[in-house]
Protein backbone atom coordinates (compact mmCIF):
# COMPACT_ATOMS: atom_id res chain seq x y z
CA UNK A 1 0.00 0.00 0.00
CA UNK A 2 2.70 2.50 1.06
CA UNK A 3 4.74 1.56 -2.01
CA UNK A 4 1.81 2.59 -4.23
CA UNK A 5 1.40 5.84 -2.31
CA UNK A 6 5.09 6.65 -2.76
CA UNK A 7 4.94 5.73 -6.46
CA UNK A 8 1.97 8.03 -6.97
CA UNK A 9 3.73 10.78 -5.00
CA UNK A 10 6.87 10.33 -7.10
CA UNK A 11 4.87 10.63 -10.34
CA UNK A 12 3.06 13.78 -9.18
CA UNK A 13 6.28 15.35 -7.84
CA UNK A 14 8.30 14.72 -11.00
CA UNK A 15 5.47 15.83 -13.31
CA UNK A 16 5.00 19.08 -11.41
CA UNK A 17 8.74 19.75 -11.13
CA UNK A 18 9.19 19.06 -14.86
CA UNK A 19 6.23 21.27 -15.81
CA UNK A 20 7.38 24.15 -13.60
CA UNK A 21 10.94 24.06 -14.88
CA UNK A 22 9.71 23.68 -18.47
CA UNK A 23 7.53 26.80 -18.12
CA UNK A 24 10.38 28.80 -16.58
CA UNK A 25 12.76 27.65 -19.31
CA UNK A 26 10.29 28.69 -22.02
CA UNK A 27 10.11 32.16 -20.45
CA UNK A 28 13.89 32.55 -20.24
CA UNK A 29 15.12 30.96 -23.47
CA UNK A 30 13.98 32.82 -26.58
CA UNK A 31 15.05 32.03 -30.17
CA UNK A 32 17.68 34.78 -29.75
CA UNK A 33 19.77 32.39 -27.62
CA UNK A 34 22.49 30.39 -29.44
CA UNK A 35 21.24 26.79 -29.57
CA UNK A 36 24.19 25.17 -27.76
CA UNK A 37 24.30 27.87 -25.06
CA UNK A 38 20.57 27.46 -24.41
CA UNK A 39 21.06 23.69 -24.12
CA UNK A 40 23.89 23.94 -21.56
CA UNK A 41 22.33 26.81 -19.60
CA UNK A 42 18.94 25.05 -19.60
CA UNK A 43 20.49 21.82 -18.35
CA UNK A 44 22.40 23.39 -15.44
CA UNK A 45 19.72 25.99 -14.70
CA UNK A 46 17.06 23.27 -14.61
CA UNK A 47 19.18 21.18 -12.27
CA UNK A 48 19.82 24.18 -9.98
CA UNK A 49 16.10 24.98 -9.83
CA UNK A 50 15.27 21.35 -9.15
CA UNK A 51 17.49 21.18 -6.09
CA UNK A 52 15.38 23.34 -3.73
CA UNK A 53 12.26 21.69 -5.14
CA UNK A 54 13.74 18.28 -4.32
CA UNK A 55 14.56 19.36 -0.76
CA UNK A 56 10.98 20.56 -0.23
CA UNK A 57 9.35 17.50 -1.80
CA UNK A 58 11.82 15.27 0.03
CA UNK A 59 10.29 16.29 3.35
CA UNK A 60 7.07 14.64 2.18
CA UNK A 61 8.31 11.69 0.15
CA UNK A 62 11.86 10.86 1.34
CA UNK A 63 15.32 12.12 0.47
CA UNK A 64 17.28 10.32 -2.22
CA UNK A 65 14.29 8.64 -3.87
CA UNK A 66 13.07 12.18 -4.58
CA UNK A 67 16.27 14.16 -4.96
CA UNK A 68 17.89 12.18 -7.77
CA UNK A 69 14.82 11.77 -10.04
CA UNK A 70 13.75 15.39 -9.51
CA UNK A 71 17.27 16.66 -10.30
CA UNK A 72 17.30 14.50 -13.44
CA UNK A 73 13.86 15.85 -14.33
CA UNK A 74 15.15 19.42 -13.89
CA UNK A 75 18.16 18.71 -16.05
CA UNK A 76 16.13 17.14 -18.89
CA UNK A 77 13.22 19.56 -18.76
CA UNK A 78 15.47 22.64 -18.65
CA UNK A 79 17.64 21.33 -21.48
CA UNK A 80 14.83 20.15 -23.76
CA UNK A 81 12.61 23.22 -23.43
CA UNK A 82 15.60 25.57 -23.77
CA UNK A 83 16.53 23.83 -27.04
CA UNK A 84 12.94 24.29 -28.30
CA UNK A 85 13.26 28.04 -27.68
CA UNK A 86 10.00 29.91 -28.13
CA UNK A 87 7.75 27.00 -27.11
CA UNK A 88 4.34 28.11 -25.80
CA UNK A 89 3.84 27.87 -22.05
CA UNK A 90 1.28 25.06 -22.21
CA UNK A 91 3.44 22.99 -24.54
CA UNK A 92 6.48 23.62 -22.35
CA UNK A 93 4.55 22.47 -19.26
CA UNK A 94 3.40 19.29 -21.01
CA UNK A 95 6.92 18.58 -22.33
CA UNK A 96 8.39 19.14 -18.85
CA UNK A 97 5.80 16.94 -17.15
CA UNK A 98 6.35 14.14 -19.68
CA UNK A 99 10.11 14.36 -19.21
CA UNK A 100 9.55 14.22 -15.42
CA UNK A 101 7.64 10.95 -15.74
CA UNK A 102 10.27 9.60 -18.15
CA UNK A 103 13.11 10.56 -15.76
CA UNK A 104 11.30 8.86 -12.88
CA UNK A 105 10.71 5.73 -14.95
CA UNK A 106 14.37 5.68 -15.87
CA UNK A 107 15.36 5.92 -12.18
CA UNK A 108 13.04 3.02 -11.30
CA UNK A 109 14.63 0.92 -14.06
CA UNK A 110 18.16 1.89 -12.97
CA UNK A 111 17.26 1.06 -9.37
CA UNK A 112 16.35 -2.43 -10.53
CA UNK A 113 19.62 -2.72 -12.46
CA UNK A 114 21.93 -1.32 -9.74
CA UNK A 115 20.09 -2.67 -6.68
CA UNK A 116 20.97 -5.84 -4.84
CA UNK A 117 23.81 -7.43 -2.95
CA UNK A 118 27.45 -7.87 -3.89
CA UNK A 119 29.70 -10.17 -1.84
CA UNK A 120 33.45 -9.88 -1.42
CA UNK A 121 36.01 -12.47 -0.30
CA UNK B 1 35.83 17.60 19.52
CA UNK B 2 35.40 19.03 16.00
CA UNK B 3 33.70 22.34 16.86
CA UNK B 4 32.76 23.17 13.27
CA UNK B 5 30.97 19.84 12.77
CA UNK B 6 29.36 20.12 16.20
CA UNK B 7 28.00 23.62 15.48
CA UNK B 8 26.66 22.49 12.10
CA UNK B 9 24.71 19.58 13.59
CA UNK B 10 23.53 21.66 16.56
CA UNK B 11 22.01 24.07 14.01
CA UNK B 12 20.49 21.18 12.04
CA UNK B 13 18.87 19.63 15.14
CA UNK B 14 15.81 21.90 15.11
CA UNK B 15 14.68 20.77 11.65
CA UNK B 16 16.26 17.32 11.58
CA UNK B 17 13.09 15.31 12.28
CA UNK B 18 11.05 17.25 9.72
CA UNK B 19 13.76 16.73 7.09
CA UNK B 20 14.43 13.06 7.85
CA UNK B 21 11.23 11.44 9.09
CA UNK B 22 9.88 10.54 5.63
CA UNK B 23 13.16 8.97 4.58
CA UNK B 24 13.07 6.85 7.73
CA UNK B 25 9.52 5.83 6.86
CA UNK B 26 10.48 4.95 3.31
CA UNK B 27 13.46 2.93 4.52
CA UNK B 28 11.65 1.16 7.35
CA UNK B 29 11.84 -2.29 5.68
CA UNK B 30 15.58 -2.23 4.91
CA UNK B 31 16.39 -0.55 8.23
CA UNK B 32 14.45 -3.09 10.29
CA UNK B 33 16.28 -5.91 8.48
CA UNK B 34 19.60 -4.09 8.88
CA UNK B 35 19.35 -3.56 12.65
CA UNK B 36 18.03 -7.10 13.23
CA UNK B 37 21.66 -8.30 13.13
CA UNK B 38 22.43 -6.51 16.45
CA UNK B 39 24.10 -8.83 18.97
CA UNK B 40 26.38 -8.48 21.99
CA UNK B 41 27.86 -5.14 23.08
CA UNK B 42 26.92 -2.66 20.34
CA UNK B 43 28.21 0.80 19.50
CA UNK B 44 25.83 2.90 17.40
CA UNK B 45 26.39 6.19 15.66
CA UNK B 46 25.20 8.68 14.84
CA UNK B 47 22.32 8.71 17.31
CA UNK B 48 20.93 11.98 15.93
CA UNK B 49 17.47 12.59 17.38
CA UNK B 50 16.99 8.86 17.91
CA UNK B 51 14.81 8.24 14.83
CA UNK B 52 16.62 4.93 14.24
CA UNK B 53 15.86 3.52 17.70
CA UNK B 54 12.39 2.45 16.48
CA UNK B 55 14.12 -0.11 14.23
CA UNK B 56 16.33 -1.68 16.95
CA UNK B 57 15.27 -5.17 18.01
CA UNK B 58 14.21 -5.17 21.68
CA UNK B 59 16.51 -6.17 24.51
CA UNK B 60 19.83 -4.98 23.10
CA UNK B 61 22.64 -3.19 24.97
CA UNK B 62 23.70 -0.16 22.92
CA UNK B 63 26.03 2.79 23.45
CA UNK B 64 24.77 5.50 21.04
CA UNK B 65 27.01 8.46 20.20
CA UNK B 66 26.44 11.82 18.56
CA UNK B 67 28.53 14.94 18.11
CA UNK B 68 25.58 17.27 18.81
CA UNK B 69 24.18 17.83 22.29
CA UNK B 70 21.06 19.38 20.76
CA UNK B 71 20.45 16.16 18.80
CA UNK B 72 20.97 14.08 21.93
CA UNK B 73 18.46 16.22 23.86
CA UNK B 74 15.81 15.12 21.36
CA UNK B 75 17.04 11.52 21.38
CA UNK B 76 16.67 11.08 25.16
CA UNK B 77 12.90 10.36 25.27
CA UNK B 78 13.28 7.91 22.39
CA UNK B 79 16.13 6.13 24.17
CA UNK B 80 14.05 5.94 27.34
CA UNK B 81 11.10 4.46 25.42
CA UNK B 82 13.29 1.68 23.93
CA UNK B 83 12.71 -1.81 25.41
CA UNK B 84 16.35 -2.44 26.15
CA UNK B 85 19.40 -0.40 27.10
CA UNK B 86 20.49 2.66 25.13
CA UNK B 87 23.13 4.86 26.73
CA UNK B 88 23.56 8.21 24.98
CA UNK B 89 26.92 9.96 24.93
CA UNK B 90 28.35 13.09 23.33
CA UNK B 91 31.39 12.12 21.24
CA UNK B 92 33.38 12.84 18.10
CA UNK B 93 34.02 9.64 16.12
CA UNK B 94 37.38 11.05 14.99
CA UNK B 95 38.61 11.00 18.64
CA UNK B 96 36.74 8.38 20.63
CA UNK B 97 37.34 8.21 24.37
CA UNK B 98 36.64 4.50 24.41
CA UNK B 99 38.89 1.52 25.17
CA UNK B 100 40.43 -0.64 22.45
CA UNK B 101 38.63 -3.88 21.49
CA UNK B 102 35.52 -3.09 23.53
CA UNK B 103 32.57 -3.75 21.16
CA UNK B 104 31.27 -6.86 19.39
CA UNK B 105 29.53 -4.84 16.69
CA UNK B 106 29.34 -1.29 15.45
CA UNK B 107 26.32 0.06 13.57
CA UNK B 108 26.31 3.37 11.73
CA UNK B 109 23.39 5.13 10.10
CA UNK B 110 23.99 8.01 7.66
CA UNK B 111 27.12 8.93 9.60
CA UNK B 112 30.15 8.82 7.33
CA UNK B 113 28.56 11.23 4.86
CA UNK B 114 29.12 13.84 7.57
CA UNK B 115 32.35 13.03 9.39
CA UNK B 116 34.96 15.60 8.23
CA UNK B 117 37.77 13.00 8.06
CA UNK B 118 35.93 9.72 7.37
CA UNK B 119 39.00 7.46 7.21
CA UNK B 120 40.23 8.77 10.58
CA UNK B 121 36.77 8.12 12.06
CA UNK B 122 36.65 4.62 10.59
CA UNK B 123 40.10 3.84 11.99
CA UNK B 124 38.80 4.85 15.42
CA UNK B 125 35.90 2.42 14.96
CA UNK B 126 38.35 -0.33 14.03
CA UNK B 127 40.34 0.41 17.19
CA UNK B 128 37.36 0.03 19.52
CA UNK B 129 35.95 -3.02 17.72
CA UNK B 130 37.05 -6.44 18.98
CA UNK B 131 39.24 -8.45 16.57
CA UNK B 132 36.87 -10.13 14.12
CA UNK B 133 34.07 -7.78 15.23
CA UNK B 134 31.50 -6.60 12.72
CA UNK B 135 30.91 -3.17 11.21
CA UNK B 136 27.41 -2.64 9.77
CA UNK B 137 26.74 0.62 7.94
CA UNK B 138 23.57 2.10 6.45
CA UNK B 139 24.92 4.99 4.41
CA UNK B 140 24.41 7.10 1.34
CA UNK B 141 27.40 7.57 -0.94
CA UNK B 142 28.39 8.92 -4.31
CA UNK B 143 27.39 6.98 -7.41
CA UNK B 144 29.57 5.17 -9.93
CA UNK B 145 26.95 5.89 -12.58
CA UNK B 146 27.89 9.09 -14.50
CA UNK B 147 24.65 11.20 -14.52
CA UNK B 148 24.05 10.67 -10.80
CA UNK B 149 27.76 11.01 -10.04
CA UNK B 150 27.80 14.45 -11.71
CA UNK B 151 24.64 15.57 -9.90
CA UNK B 152 25.92 14.43 -6.50
CA UNK B 153 29.26 16.17 -7.05
CA UNK B 154 27.51 19.40 -8.07
CA UNK B 155 25.26 19.26 -5.00
CA UNK B 156 27.98 18.55 -2.47
CA UNK B 157 29.37 22.11 -2.10
CA UNK B 158 25.85 23.20 -1.07
CA UNK B 159 24.73 20.21 1.01
CA UNK B 160 27.99 20.01 2.96
CA UNK B 161 27.43 23.55 4.29
CA UNK B 162 24.22 22.51 6.05
CA UNK B 163 24.55 18.74 6.35
CA UNK B 164 26.20 15.82 4.57
CA UNK B 165 28.66 15.35 1.74
CA UNK B 166 26.68 13.41 -0.88
CA UNK B 167 29.56 12.24 -3.09
CA UNK B 168 31.67 10.12 -0.73
CA UNK B 169 33.24 6.76 -1.62
CA UNK B 170 32.40 5.21 1.74
CA UNK B 171 33.05 1.62 0.63
CA UNK B 172 36.55 2.68 -0.42
CA UNK B 173 37.02 4.54 2.88
CA UNK B 174 36.05 1.42 4.86
CA UNK B 175 38.75 -0.53 3.03
CA UNK B 176 41.26 2.33 3.47
CA UNK B 177 40.67 2.21 7.24
CA UNK B 178 41.78 -1.44 7.32
CA UNK B 179 38.42 -3.23 7.43
CA UNK B 180 37.64 -6.25 5.27
CA UNK B 181 34.52 -5.41 3.26
CA UNK B 182 32.32 -8.53 3.11
CA UNK B 183 29.05 -7.37 1.55
CA UNK B 184 27.52 -4.27 -0.02
CA UNK B 185 23.76 -4.16 -0.59
CA UNK B 186 22.35 -1.35 -2.72
CA UNK B 187 19.03 -0.14 -1.29
CA UNK B 188 18.36 2.70 -3.75
CA UNK B 189 20.32 2.89 -7.00
CA UNK B 190 23.98 2.57 -5.93
CA UNK B 191 23.60 5.58 -3.62
CA UNK B 192 21.79 4.31 -0.51
CA UNK B 193 23.40 1.09 0.67
CA UNK B 194 24.34 -1.18 3.53
CA UNK B 195 28.01 -2.07 3.95
CA UNK B 196 29.09 -5.05 6.05
CA UNK B 197 32.74 -5.36 7.06
CA UNK B 198 35.01 -7.05 9.62
CA UNK B 199 37.84 -5.66 11.74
Amino acid sequence: MMRAVYLLGDIVANSLAGALIGVLASLVFTPAWPHWLAMVAGMFGGMALAMPLAVGIGMVLGAFEVMLPVMLTGMLSGMFVAMQAGQELGAAAVSGAALGVAALGFCYVMDGVLGGEKRYG
Amino acid sequence: MDNVAQAKWDRAAATFDAASARSEHRWQGPKTEFFNAMEGRVLFLAAGTGLDFQFFPPGRDVLALDISEKMLEQARPRAKAYEGEIELRLADVQNLELEDDSFDQIFTSCTFCSVPDPVKGLKELRRVLKPGGELHMFEHTGSRWPPFNVMLHLMTPITSRFGPWVNRDTVGNVGAAGFLVRRVNNIYLDVVKTIHAEA
